[in-house]
């Protein structure tokens, strides 16, 4: 990425803390925060007299900004290129700069970006939709899967019936054979594996927690229904392909971080050390 | 208030709205609600939303804390014959999110403390 350039009155200046020298950052920062160590809003900062002050986290390096305005623009460029941010908005007497980094999701109020899902409230809107909407299809689902016997019987019913389809009405034939002679006659363990699965997606999608992985969990999981139920009797193969990739698009679009709980925190998560934090990250 | 306050208080109004929801029937059924479910669903949503509007962490977390126990309660609950708490496993699911988002966002200021810069 090429190094911002100061075009206003000041020359640009960002350093390390406690370090000494003076040198330009030539890649995205991952949160923002005022001099007091405070997140502000996320990760905006003001613009007082033409002037921007804050620090800046740059993977584990803090890096301390002083930058004139217009020079700050010229590198939110950049981040809005690489990342998905970036804009200007009024408050009051002053500009603030409003940039999301971390958790993309931005409030562009002026120019151009180059991210939709970063400046259209509607977009975003639309995913948390599409989000809420898959975790209530989990929701519901897991209603018809009762333990301990989860339809198993004379006759069956419920998850055992629909899994012995995968027998009955073949799509994939060691899949097939797995399921009668492991999963079948082992089938308590394996119900509760699925209500245990069913569960954990349909919860954390709807707040919108570790998203990215659970839509991951989410395909794989649409994968293993479709493999026991695609033959099967009056079902449609494309609810299962729409299935599939309306989790592919929660990963696509990392759902959690408009108007879920990823959103939130992740920008914590960023600023925090230790694995956990940056697991969290790679997972929202 | 702050974003982890209006996420507060959004988890508790998902617990109420929930009430409402739960009103569907048929195919269009996506939770059961009825008698003590009823109450725990009110009871600790407004408990969420009032943490949320008060900027109460700990109470924000204690009450995650007791949708998870209610959540775990309810699937052997469901699973036998006597169902008194008057939920099913969707009802789980929805109280298993709302536990776990309320006790990560009533416990993100001691898990991950804003303004960390001691590195």
């Amino acid at each position: 990425m090429p190094r911002p350039r100061c075009s206003g009155r000041r020359t640009c200046c960002a350093r390390r803390v406690g370090r000494s020298g003076c040198r330009t950052s030539t890649s995205p920062p991952v949160g923002l925060l005022n001099l007091d160590g405070d997140i502000v809003r996320d990760l905006a900062a003001t613009r007082r007299g033409g002037f921007i002050q804050g620090l800046l986290s740059q993977g584990d390096d803090w890096v301390q900004v002083c930058m004139c305005h217009r020079s700050v623009r010229v590198w939110l460029l950049h981040v809005r290129a690489r990342r998905g941010f970036a804009g200007w908005e009024r408050d009051g007497r002053r500009d603030r700069m409003v940039a999301d980094a971390v958790a993309g999701a931005p409030s562009a109020r002026s120019g151009g970006s180059l991210d939709p899902l970063g400046s259209s409230r509607l977009s975003r809107a639309l995913v948390t939709v599409v989000r809420v909407a898959a975790g209530v299809l989990w929701i519901q689902n897991v209603g018809w899967k009762q333990p301990p016997r989860f339809g198993e019987g004379d006759p069956p019913s419920g998850l055992y019936l629909w899994t012995s389809y995968a027998v009955e009405h073949q799509v994939f034939g060691p899949y097939a054979w797995l399921v009668e002679h492991v999963v079948l006659p082992n089938f308590r363990p394996f119900g509760w594996l699925v209500l245990l699965t069913e569960a954990g997606l349909g919860a954390f999608l709807l707040i919108g927690l570790i998203t990215r992985l659970w839509a991951l969990v989410g395909m794989a999981q649409t994968t293993v229904i479709a493999l026991s139920a695609l033959n099967a009797p009056h079902e449609w193969v494309w609810s299962y392909v729409l299935m599939f990739l309306v989790h592919a698009g929660l990963f696509a679009t990392a759902a959690g971080r408009h108007c879920g709980v990823d959103g939130v925190l992740r920008p914590r998560w960023a600023l925090s050390p230790g694995r956990l934090s940056r697991w969290l990250v790679r997972v929202s | 208030m702050t974003g982890l306050d209006r996420a507060v208080v959004a988890l508790g109004v998902v617990s109420l709205a929930s009430v409402g929801v739960a009103q569907a029937r048929d195919r269009y059924q996506v939770l059961e609600l009825r008698s003590w479910s009823l109450v725990v669903a009110i009871g600790l949503g407004l408990c969420a939303v009032a943490a949320g509007l008060a900027g109460q962490r700990w109470m924000a977390a204690a009450t995650g804390g007791v949708f998870l126990a209610a959540a775990v309660l309810q699937v052997p609950v469901w699973g036998s014959g006597n169902n008194w708490l008057g939920g099913n496993g969707s009802t789980a699911t929805l109280w298993l999110g709302l536990g776990v988002g309320l006790l990560t966002v009533g416990l993100a200021d001691r898990l991950w403390p804003a303004g960390t810069t001691g590195r």
